[in-house]
């Protein structure tokens, strides 16, 4: 755990925040430091753990902190974008919950400085004491698991990768092997 | 008409006043000289003038030039020329004009052996010579070979003849056989081209032939590109080729078309002129071990410069691991050594291998290609990291035999985690990758994290960065023509990245990684040694003047190093002579002069040892077959027609035999002359003698 206006914060270019409510308040100092950490290169991963569906004050509020720290509202990440194929090649964004099929984002430049899963990742992620799954996936079971697992590992390749996925050798070579040649 | 009224009126008076006389002689007598008096009278109150005009013809003179210029001897046209010239007989003011203008008594003196043409120039020098006012006519008889007459009459030629106002006949020598002899007339290409980019040349060939015809494009010397010409009935014909420099620096682009078994000459089947080779794009083949936050804030500082080409791989999956999935469902693909290591190995200035542990793919038996790509000047750049150098097993490696450091194993494996602060050696301080510039800050504020162990300097190579324990963090060297460097760590990304949100902003690591590579690459702002030549473009027996310039490891000027200066025709088939051995001087330059060889691309290359470290530079003169005069055999009639229409003259193309000798148009001025008589003293005179005669005869007369 790092907060916004810890010395730590830059020891992590990658950060995840999870919550299933709104969002305690913060300072201008927290504002900025969050805005320079994403425009130097950082990537804010944000994921709605709501139990049941997505957290609709979670959602506003995070809504409000991107705007704030990007300047640029969430916009939804079409099904197209490299983001669901740094690795593997998904054709959703599912969690452990499908209630949203895509992802939300918000750009700096051309990379996503904010990626926003409102499927509650973690939950598809998190173990029990036993060493198994703690939460069911639904409504997809097992097949979803592993299709959320997935995501999760695109969405690490793509913070340190970033668009790597379309480079022209990558593109024309999928193509080929789509068409099958 | 008052005056007029007022003499008949005199005249009457005298006529009353004599007409009693009895002697009718003696009246007439007296009557004519009151006449003669009043028609002098007249005259100075009148004032009359007496106006004569006349051509100035008589005066004037013929000005024949004829083109003593060494073309001026294939063929009879030097006889046929003497012929001519004759006929303008003996008041003609000969000359002879090539380089220089020569007066000619007769025009036996003749000789084809000056240099280039020059025709306006004669033309110009002779009107100076006779002087303007004097010249009824020129009429210059000549081949039309003059290159400065090639592309046309300048406008600023054309003015300085119409303004003379001199009308110039001429008469052109055309061969009565038609010579055979194939010629470059001429070669458009940019004096300019991009490495790699394709550059569109297009040769005119002058000259016929009922053979098929190979035009070839040569680039220092080494066929590239060529074009067949099929036999037609046009006497100039067109080739079109494409080529592909493949390198940057000052090159020779050479033009040759088949030569046959008769020609009068060969020296003009062959062209050669300087092309400047520059980089429009840096293409840099980034290859990474796997994914991490150095690779990624690398690739974005590449990506992030429109002049870079970027080719990159990363490795998605571990040494050891498969991934259990279907194919389809990932977007891996098979990394391609073959293809990046082969052909294609050529067409990148800088190649990075990124904490990147090749040994499982193949690419050692690529090693010495690699090897061989940067000792012939390519760059080669080692980021460090866990599966990097020793810790990647690169000293089992060829690749460790070239890199500017020697690799050795360490206790802790060639890698040893932990935050450091980088410290800049004295090198560094004054090397032109880490040197301060404003806006750097204090390189104390500058930390980083993790880096390779095991590493020696090379005694040639220059370490900038050490880390602990003054391990070489950042080190430089040569191999061959090529540079390498190494980074023995892969935590630069922390300085675009910077921990403390006060620091200073993320362009230290931009502006270390710009100078980097643009060392590596040796822009222009990067090298040791330079070689500048006057010109590049000569002829043979031509003194060329060469600077060397040598700026040491400390980025000032290296006094007192030998250079030395070597010389080899292109392609190479004997090793190039020594020419020269200079000392560079407080500015580190060293002079040279450098007579041109025959003609053909010459490669000069100047070398010095300074600092354990030998710099080279070289430069290819592109130097021509032979004077421009020696190249051109066909007559060129049309140029002479040009200036005959443009100055008002006549042109003439035939036989000298049927030749009309040109009339000598007198274009000058009518010359008018004013006598006036009212003010002459014998005027005076007769008024006196004529009053002075009548006061006699009447006084002798006994007239009053």
């Amino acid at each position: 755990m790092v907060k916004l206006d810890s010395p730590q914060l830059f020891r992590f270019p990658l950060l995840v925040l999870a919550g299933n409510r709104a969002l305690g308040s913060t300072s201008t100092t927290q504002m900025t430091r969050l805005r320079t950490h994403l425009t130097r290169g950082g990537l804010l991963l944000v994921d709605d753990i709501g139990r049941s569906g997505p957290s609709r004050r979670f959602d506003e509020s995070i809504r409000k902190l991107i705007v704030r720290a990007t300047g640029q509202p969430l916009v939804k990440i079409p099904l197209n974008d490299v983001v669901y194929r740094t690795f593997y090649r998904l054709r959703s964004a599912h969690g452990r919950r499908a209630d949203v099929a895509v992802l939300w984002g918000a750009k700096i430049g051309k990379r996503w400085a904010v990626l926003y899963s409102q499927n509650d990742l973690h939950g598809a992620f998190s173990r029990a004491r036993s060493g198994g799954y703690a939460l069911p996936v639904l409504p997809g079971g097992e097949h979803q698991r592993e299709q959320a697992w997935r995501l999760g590992i695109n969405l690490v390749l793509y913070a340190v990768s970033l668009d790597y996925k379309d480079d022209h050798t990558h593109v024309g070579h999928l193509l080929r092997r789509r068409r099958g040649q | 008409m008052l005056v007029f009224s007022l003499a008949i009126v005199v005249l009457i008076l005298a006529w009353s006043n004599l007409r009693h006389l009895p002697h009718p002689g003696k009246r007439a007598t007296l009557l004519a000289l009151r006449g003669g008096l009043i028609l002098a009278l007249l005259a100075v109150f009148l004032q009359p003038t007496w106006v004569t005009e006349h051509p100035t013809t008589p005066d004037h003179v013929v000005v024949v030039l004829i083109d003593g210029s060494r073309s001026m001897g294939h063929g009879r046209r030097r006889a046929r020329a003497e012929h001519i010239a004759r006929k303008f007989g003996p008041n003609a003011r000969l000359f002879s004009v090539g380089d220089q203008l020569t007066p000619l008594a007769d025009p036996t003196e003749l000789r084809a052996a000056g240099g280039a043409s020059d025709l306006v120039g004669g033309v110009e020098a002779a009107l100076d010579r006779v002087g303007v006012s004097r010249v009824g006519a020129v009429v210059l008889i000549s081949d039309g070979l003059d290159p400065q007459l090639a592309g046309g009459l300048s406008d600023e030629a054309r003015e300085r003849l119409v303004t003379a106002g001199i009308a110039i006949h001429t008469i052109a020598l055309t061969d009565e056989r038609p010579v055979t002899d194939l010629a470059i007339a001429a070669v458009r290409a940019s004096p300019f081209a991009f490495v790699r980019n394709t550059l569109p040349v297009e040769v005119d060939i002058s000259g016929r032939s009922d053979k098929p015809l190979t035009v070839v494009a040569l680039l220092d010397g080494t066929p590239v590109a060529s074009q067949r010409l099929l036999p037609d009935d046009r006497t100039v014909r067109t080739a079109r080729m494409q080529l592909q420099p493949k390198s940057t620096g000052a090159h020779v682009l050479s033009v040759a078309v088949t030569a046959l078994p008769d020609e009068a000459t060969r020296a003009n089947n062959r062209v050669h002129r300087p092309l400047e080779v520059i980089r429009d794009r840096t293409r840099i083949l980034h290859l990474a071990g796997h994914p991490s936050w150095d690779t990624r804030f690398l690739r974005s500082h590449l990506r992030a410069d429109p002049t870079i080409d970027l080719i990159s791989f990363y490795i998605m999956v571990g040494r050891g691991g498969g991934v259990f999935v279907r194919s389809e469902d990932t977007t891996l693909i098979p990394f391609p050594t073959k293809q990046l290591f082969g052909e294609a190995m050529a067409d990148f200035d800088l190649v990075i291998f990124s904490d990147f542990d090749f040994a499982p793919f193949g690419i050692e038996r690529f090693m010495p290609r690699l090897r061989k790509w940067v000792a012939g000047g390519g760059s080669f750049l080692v980021v460090g990291g866990p599966e990097a150098l020793v810790s990647g097993g690169y000293d089992d490696s060829s690749v460790a035999q070239w890199l500017p450091v020697k690799l050795r194993q360490s206790t802790d494996g060639g890698w040893r985690p932990g935050e450091f602060t980088p410290r800049l050696t004295a090198i560094g301080r004054a090397h032109p990758i880490t040197r301060s510039y404003p806006g750097f800050g204090n390189w104390s504020d500058l930390t980083l994290e993790g880096h390779n162990t095991g590493l020696n300097p090379r005694a040639d190579a220059a370490v900038l960065i050490q880390g602990p324990e003054e391990s070489p963090v950042l080190t430089v060297g040569h191999q061959g023509r090529g540079r390498t460097a190494v980074f023995a760590t892969d935590s630069l990304w922390t300085w675009a990245f910077p921990e403390r949100e006060a620091a200073p902003s993320p362009r230290r690591y931009h502006r270390m990684l710009r100078q980097l590579r643009g060392w590596l690459i040796r822009d222009p702002d990067f090298v040791s040694l330079r070689l500048q030549a006057e010109t590049r473009a000569r002829i043979p027996g031509d003194r060329c003047k060469l600077t060397a310039t040598l700026i040491g490891a400390d980025q000032r000027p290296a006094a007192g190093v030998q250079v030395t200066l070597m010389a080899g025709r292109l392609p190479r088939s004997q090793p190039p002579v020594k020419v020269a051995t200079a000392t560079t001087d407080a500015a580190g330059r060293a002079l040279f002069s450098w007579i041109a060889g025959r003609g053909g691309p010459w490669q000069l290359q100047v070398s010095a040892q300074h600092a354990g470290t030998r710099h080279t530079a070289e430069v290819v003169m592109a130097i021509a077959e032979g004077p421009t005069e020696d190249l051109m055999v066909q007559a060129a009639p049309e140029r002479l027609r040009t200036l005959a229409e443009t100055t008002g003259g006549q042109h003439w193309r035939n036989r000298p035999e049927q030749l009309p000798v040109p009339t000598v148009v007198t274009a000058a001025p009518m010359v008018t002359e004013r006598v006036a008589l009212w003010s002459r003293a014998w005027v005076a005179l007769i008024i006196l003698l004529v009053l002075s005669a009548e006061w006699m005869l009447r006084r002798s007369w006994g007239l009053t």
